[in-house]
């Protein structure tokens, strides 16, 4: 385990995703939500690592949308998850999103936590089949156990009272966080790939500076 | 459900018609005005001059091992309102083949940290082995800045010489250079394990925008000048001297600034809107002046007059810079006859200057501009707390087609004469090479790498997300636009923040290929601080930081108006007449 700041594990995280496709701004609020989740004690790195990891991402969702209601077979970060939340963002209280079954649960759960503290509200999951449900509220980082996601629930959005002393997103980290170093080898090698291949060409005007500089 | 920002509420927000309002952000924030910019007094080291002769700062070296040479390491520690700060330097030989201002670079002349605290003997030795490889070294987050040097070669050791001798050093070279040693990176939030800013954002003394990294490099400029006088006093015994206190507070930190830093202006839109405001701030304060007293006219009159022997000391090599400075310096020249021949109106007499300034170089009118700002402090200073406030905004997904249409309408006019079906137009690309993640630019058509550019082509981005939303309904909200065109997300995120933060976007196309990147390095630097631009490329600008500040001995007389009258600091009087 090595210790890391929490601008290293956002930017390496960020690039990670940039990397296997995932649009820049889609990127920042994976990387957000990978932090998110380490701030809830859970290791945000392994669940953004299986997320990237097998098909590649797709930002685009694959939905069936009603005036207040969208249904969609699986809730996915790689199936356009960042733009359903943001449907059901618009408009809580009056939005629902149904869907079939949930795909990489604690990263989706990140992901609401996430946008629980940006926009103050609660996320509602409510199992279909079973008497349950479970909440996301801001900075509420007791994601402590994880009903097991089989089948159909709805999930949706209402506003809370927040104290004006919470800080709308969690930026009170500790100074460190411990990441595994093959998980972080991992991140690294695919953000890696976001840096070009330098060149003979490159080196020499490609940054502006002579290779010898005296005064 | 977009954040609120921190907007002054008592500056006019209407641009365009309000007399004495803000000026607009399509002339504020295009390329060529940015690139014309000037430090003053809201800038983050005069910020922290203040503060630190309130504190009446007090640099004291605990440590210091360093051989004949002057190769070893030292320790300066300082309390800074509350906290213990030190500053390791480490000081290593080095051929003068071997050294290089660029990130690529594995050796330097000097290397540092900036530590939380008191480090022990073992904390000294841990960090020697990490600090003089920079970057491949591992931190914690007891280091808050990462930074290196490298020497004026032919400055530092003519002033080694001059004072093992007995004598000042010519002052002509002082001039030419101004500074001793020169960084070459300044790290600080996070860099390699180093401390986040959010751990320190909130600490008395560091609150404002990179006052740690003002902090360090301070501490760096005393270290050159204490290591300066240490090898002379080294090489000539009893016959050596110190340098003159005027030479002293003269000469600055250099910094070799290229690429690494533009980027920061494109990715904290809100910081970059919050530091322009608070500019754009005062001098609309100034300007709103009705009448002005006998003092602030002299003051006034003074700063001009320095400023005119400032730019003619300012010499550079580059030749479209060097013709700009000419043009400077004949129109600094007209302005103070002109306002001889026809003073100021009595009422609203900056407003009356800045208009007529209008008519000059953007060059002078920026530096006109940092007069104004200087002359009444008592009504901009406070201004100062905003520029660090950097309010996080969120997609508003409620927001309709049409108001996001309206808002890119109203600021974003300059993609409108981007041609983006030529190649000129983005004929480059930003990147980060795998070379030690050096910041580069790449010609797209030329070289491979374009499909990892960072996402600065902003008017093609403009571009397709508006033909997209002409064929959308106009009452659509953006969540429902988003799930049928995902990719757009970046784009009208920036877009939405203009809306609130009208300063927060370059009005220019960064991806053109006439762009000059030391454009956004020069505007970045000036809120730094920084004087005497000297570009060396269009991608690479040497400056100095510090030149004219006091040194740390000043500071100690707690007198905040003497060490904070540093704006265009000129060159001493010749000491060795």
């Amino acid at each position: 385990m090595i210790k890391r700041s929490v601008n290293e594990i956002y930017h390496t995280a960020r690039k990670a995703c940039l990397a296997r496709g995932v649009y820049p701004d889609i990127a920042e609020d994976f990387a957000h939500c990978a932090l998110w989740l380490h701030r809830a004690d859970k290791d945000g790195c392994a669940a953004l690592i299986e997320m990237l990891s097998g098909s590649l991402p797709s930002c685009k969702a694959s939905y069936r949308c009603e005036e207040t209601r969208l249904v969609t077979d699986s809730l996915s970060p790689k199936k356009g998850v960042i733009s359903i939340i943001d449907w059901l963002v618009s408009r809580p209280e009056k939005h629902y999103v149904h869907a079939s079954c949930l795909e990489y649960p604690l990263f989706v759960f990140g992901l609401l936590g996430y946008r629980a503290n940006c926009y103050k509200l609660a996320f509602d999951i409510e199992m279909t089949d079973h008497n349950h449900v479970m909440t996301i509220a801001p900075n509420a980082c007791d994601v402590v156990t994880l009903p097991s996601f089989n089948g159909k629930f709805t999930l949706s959005a209402r506003s809370v009272d927040v104290p004006t002393t919470t800080p709308a997103t969690i930026s009170v980290f500790p100074p460190y966080i411990l990441v595994a170093d093959a998980l972080w080898t991992e991140l690294s090698q695919l953000a890696f790939q976001t840096y070009v291949p330098p060149s003979q060409a490159s080196r020499m005007s490609g940054a502006g500076a002579g290779l010898v500089d005296n005064d | 459900m977009m954040q609120m920002p921190s907007l002054h509420t008592d500056m006019p927000a209407d641009f365009e018609k309000n007399r004495r309002g803000l000026r607009s952000p399509d002339e504020v924030m295009g390329l060529v005005r940015m690139g014309a910019s000037f430090p003053h007094r809201l800038s983050f080291m005069r910020s922290f001059i203040r503060r630190a002769a309130a504190q009446k700062l007090d640099v004291h070296m605990p440590v210091c091992v360093l051989d004949t040479q002057g190769f070893g390491h030292v320790v300066l520690r300082m309390v800074f309102c509350g906290h213990t700060y030190s500053l390791l330097a480490f000081s290593s030989p080095l051929s003068d083949e071997a050294r290089t201002d660029r990130v690529i670079a594995t050796r330097w002349d000097a290397c540092f940290c900036l530590f939380d605290g008191v480090p022990d003997r073992d904390d000294i030795d841990r960090l020697r082995d990490e600090v003089t490889v920079q970057e491949s070294g591992r931190y914690d987050a007891r280091i808050l800045i990462l930074s290196r040097a490298n020497k004026s070669v032919r400055l530092f050791q003519h002033v080694v010489d001059s004072l093992a001798c007995g004598e000042q050093p010519d002052l002509g070279q002082l001039k030419q250079i101004g500074y001793l040693m020169r960084t070459t990176a300044v790290y600080g939030n996070g860099k390699f394990g180093i401390a986040d800013r959010d751990h320190i954002a909130r600490r008395s003394g560091l609150e404002g925008p990179f006052q740690a990294e003002m902090l360090c490099v301070y501490l760096i400029r005393e270290f050159t000048l204490f290591l300066v006088e240490y090898c002379a006093q080294q090489k000539g015994g009893a016959t050596a001297i110190g340098l003159d206190s005027s030479y002293r507070r003269y000469l600055g930190i250099g910094n070799s600034t290229g690429l690494g830093m533009a980027p920061f202006l494109v990715t904290h839109p809100i910081l970059l809107h919050n530091w322009v405001m608070v500019r754009e701030s005062a001098l609309c304060k100034v300007r709103q002046m009705q009448h002005a007293t006998q003092h602030h006219y002299k003051r006034f009159f003074d700063l001009l007059d320095r400023a005119c022997i400032h730019c003619d000391e300012w010499q550079v090599e580059d030749e479209s810079q060097m013709q700009n400075i000419v043009i400077l310096r004949s129109e600094l020249a007209d302005i103070k006859n002109m306002l001889q021949a026809a003073p100021p109106s009595e009422s609203y007499p900056f407003d009356d200057i800045f208009l007529r300034m209008q008519a000059f170089s953007c060059e002078t009118q920026e530096l006109i501009i940092s007069l104004l700002i200087e002359i009444a402090p008592e009504e901009v200073d406070v201004l100062a707390d905003d520029m660090a406030t950097a309010d996080e905004v969120y997609l508003d997904t409620s927001m309709s087609v049409e108001t996001c249409a309206d808002i890119l309408s109203e600021h974003y006019r300059w993609v409108e004469s981007v041609d983006i079906s030529s190649k000129l137009a983005d004929s480059l690309f930003w990147y980060t090479s795998q070379e030690k993640l050096e910041p580069r630019i790449g010609h797209r058509y030329e070289e491979a790498g374009s499909e990892q550019e960072m996402p600065f082509n902003i008017a093609r981005y403009v571009h397709a997300v508006k033909a997209d939303m002409q064929k959308a309904d106009p009452t659509q909200t953006m969540a429902t636009f988003l799930l049928a065109y995902p990719q757009h997300r970046y784009i009208i995120r920036r877009i939405q923040t203009t809306q609130l933060y009208p300063y927060a976007e370059i009005r220019g196309n960064l991806v053109d290929t006439k762009c000059r990147p030391i454009d956004l390095l020069r505007c970045k630097l000036s809120f730094f601080g920084a004087s005497k631009f000297d570009p060396k490329s269009d991608k690479w600008i040497r400056i100095t930081l510090y030149q004219g500040a006091p040194t740390a001995k000043e500071l100690l007389s707690g007198d905040v108006s003497a060490c904070d009258d540093w704006l265009f600091a000129l060159s001493p009087k010749d000491r060795c007449v």
